[in-house]
């Protein structure tokens, strides 16, 4: 596999698609140049409009300010606005997925956060020597925070852990690299 | 306590862990403190509790007192109480390995051991 493929499958991986989006938006301006053309012909032909006459949204908007405009076309205006506000971030917003890929020569490797931030967890829980549920990981695009709770009377110390999950392979290979952190609950639990 | 914590423990490395519960915390201190105050266990409360990370221990139970004039303590009831406090708190982190970061005795009684005859 050439390094571009495995390029274009990682991003294809970590990034969520747009083309569901791009096609109902197409499909929407389909749809409203279509209406749009059969009311103008309707128009000139002298009959009845479908829903509204071509003029009436310009008519409405040039009425003198201070008439309140018809219910509906506040309705029809809100759901525009949202739509197009939805549009724009969809164009704008990397839309990574929690994913991350791992650089291997041979292979283009993803690791789901999930995945990830279970075995950070899992070698912390192992250095501190509390139980699973006493340890909790966050995980961001560049860094993973590791809280842990220690068994009351058994201090933990943060240094050492840190040690032991950097010490994890996997981590190396991430792209981007993790800043990693741990910190300690300064109380901790009792009997577990 | 952790493999990976405790390297003066003698044998094979095995995975795992080896966990004082609660209840095992608060019968060690409870006979600690019984044996600390000279009265029978059952009449010992204990309960632990967190303190910064540290074992809190909050004891409630009587204590024996020689009957008067003799064989009497030298020291005021109060400080040693406060000597069996600190005995309390130090007995049980040695026995149990967890740090004691505080320790509560509330003493609730006196008890007075039978009188022996002259023989």
């Amino acid at each position: 596999m050439s390094a571009h493929a495995a390029q274009r499958i990682i991003r294809r991986e970590t990034h969520s698609g747009r083309s569901l989006g791009a096609i109902l938006v197409a499909l929407l301006a389909l749809g409203v140049a279509a209406w749009l053309g059969t009311e103008t012909v309707l128009h000139l032909l002298g009959r009845e409009a479908l829903l509204l006459a071509p003029g009436t949204p310009v008519a409405l908007l040039a009425e003198p300010s201070g008439t309140e405009l018809p219910a509906w076309a506040t309705a029809v205006a809100v759901g525009v606005l949202i739509l197009g506000v939805i549009a724009i971030l969809a164009a704008l917003l990397p839309g990574r997925s929690r994913a991350r890929s791992e650089a291997l020569d041979a292979a283009a490797v993803v690791v789901e956060d999930r995945a990830l931030a279970a075995r950070l967890a899992r070698s912390a829980q192992l250095a501190a020597g509390v139980p699973a549920q006493q340890v909790s990981v966050q995980l961001s695009r560049s860094a993973a925070r590791v809280l842990i709770t220690p068994r009351s009377g058994v201090p933990v110390d943060p240094e050492r852990v840190r040690e032991a999950i950097s010490a994890e392979p996997e981590l190396a290979r991430l792209s981007p690299r993790l800043r990693l952190t741990v910190a300690v609950n300064p109380s901790g639990k009792v009997g577990t | 306590m952790t493999g990976a914590g405790s390297a003066a423990v003698p044998g094979p490395l095995v995975p795992g862990r080896t966990v004082l519960s609660a209840k095992a915390l608060n019968r060690v201190t409870e006979a600690t403190a019984a044996a600390e105050l000279r009265v029978p266990a059952r009449e010992v409360r204990a309960s632990i509790g967190d303190a910064q990370g540290r074992l809190s221990l909050s004891v409630a139970a009587p204590t024996a007192l020689e009957a008067l004039g003799q064989r009497g303590e030298r020291l005021p009831l109060a400080e040693r109480l406060e000597g069996s406090r600190r005995s309390i708190a130090s007995r049980v982190e040695q026995l149990t390995g967890h740090l004691v970061g505080r320790c509560e005795l509330t003493v609730t009684g006196a008890q007075f051991p039978p009188e022996r005859r002259v023989r």
